[in-house]
């Protein structure tokens, strides 16, 4: 889970931690909910986390580059923490502080439909607007 | 043979949507020329106002065609756009922002407080901005804020929770001379839909189109973007 769990109810904390550790020993997909998640944040704490490295001794202030604070940010654990395609629902254009760092190179897919009704057919629209793309971060056939 | 029919299920469920797009494509090219051209009345009165800060990415290619560049710019002017932030990932257009520059009438390079200066005068602010604006200048702000947070605690005071903050974070990003505000609207000229490694922490509620390759620039899809926003 990625953001800020403080904020979140008692219960729903429970469960996500149940769930976690149900699924902690599966190995096909990685999913990553970010709930209450804000992008500033994620980079903000990341830099308090080295901050505290650097206090103990792990690393020197001259050892901070942009690979360091990745490794700090809550989607270290993943082995691609950058998307190729991001799908964002409901017609709106803006990331609304999303994934700060990770989103340079990613794909953007805006669709119209709601979330609710984001089904197949949506999904495959958006796999093949990804799939049209020609650039240096992979061509079609790629 | 099921596997067959699949396949060929999957093909033309590919060329339907192909089909699909290549028939927006045509209904956009039309009614760019519409809006260029002046029959369709509603682009003729834009409220420019809600739009206070506009950032151009040019994909790095893309950035090498200067002139394309400066006709976009010249464009944004003309519909009275007053600040603009135009980046690339490489630098290409830092390097040549002298040739920008003076190809073009009433657009001066963006100062802090040029959002006040400039209310009610005919001058355009224009940025430039590139890779070392977005992680790397967020790496070197990272640094700055720990310097100032070790110096406080050599002094006896532990005053992390109030050095790590997103303002604080905003403050040392100015004083790595990567600050700047938060774009309204994000155009994205390139072959790719993505924002390219611009700087990311000016891009909360920015809203981002993408305008396709800069080879196809086009006057009216540039106004039908720039309207579209005006109405949110």
């Amino acid at each position: 889970m990625a953001g800020d769990s403080s904020k979140l109810t008692k219960s729903l904390r429970r469960v996500l931690i149940k769930v976690e550790q149900l699924t902690k020993q599966n190995s096909q997909f990685h999913l990553i909910f970010a709930i209450n998640y804000s992008r500033k944040s994620d980079v903000t704490q990341a830099c308090k986390s080295i901050a505290h490295r650097v206090k103990d001794s792990l690393i020197h202030p001259e050892d901070i580059d942009e690979e360091l604070i990745e490794k700090e940010l809550a989607t270290s654990c993943v082995e691609f923490p950058c998307p190729d395609l991001l799908i964002r629902t409901s017609g709106e254009l803006r990331l609304r502080n999303f994934m700060l760092w990770q989103l340079a190179h990613t794909e953007l897919y805006f669709t119209q439909a709601l979330w609710p009704d984001f089904g197949k057919t949506e999904f495959v629209k958006a796999l093949r607007s990804f799939q049209q793309r020609h650039g240096p971060y992979g061509s079609p056939n790629d | 043979m099921s596997s067959l029919a699949i396949h060929l299920l999957w093909l033309l469920i590919h060329l339907v949507i192909s089909i699909f797009f290549f028939v927006l494509k045509i209904a956009n090219v039309l009614e760019s020329y519409l809006i260029s051209s002046g029959f369709l009345k509603k682009y003729e009165s834009i409220n420019v106002g809600k739009l206070r800060y506009l950032a151009v990415v040019v994909d790095s290619e893309d950035a090498l065609q200067i002139n394309k560049v400066i006709k976009l710019v010249q464009w944004l002017a003309d519909i009275g756009v007053k600040h603009v932030c135009l980046y690339d990932n490489e630098g290409i257009l830092k390097k040549s922002k002298d040739i920008i520059l003076k190809n073009l009438s009433c657009v001066k390079l963006f100062e802090e407080g040029d959002e006040q200066s400039l209310r009610g005068k005919k001058t355009m602010s224009l940025e430039f901005a590139s890779q070392s604006d977005g992680k790397e200048a967020l790496a070197k702000a990272a640094n700055l804020l720990l310097k100032k947070h070790l110096k406080l605690r050599s002094l006896g005071e532990n005053q992390e929770e109030k050095i790590f903050t997103e303002a604080h974070m905003t403050e040392a990003l100015r004083a790595v001379g990567s600050g700047g505000p938060e774009p309204d609207l994000l155009l994205v000229y390139g072959p790719v839909r993505c924002h390219l490694g611009f700087p990311a922490w000016r891009l909360r509620y920015t809203e981002i189109v993408h305008m396709g390759p800069l080879k196809s620039l086009k006057y009216g899809s540039l106004l039908k973007a720039i309207y579209k926003f005006t109405l949110g």
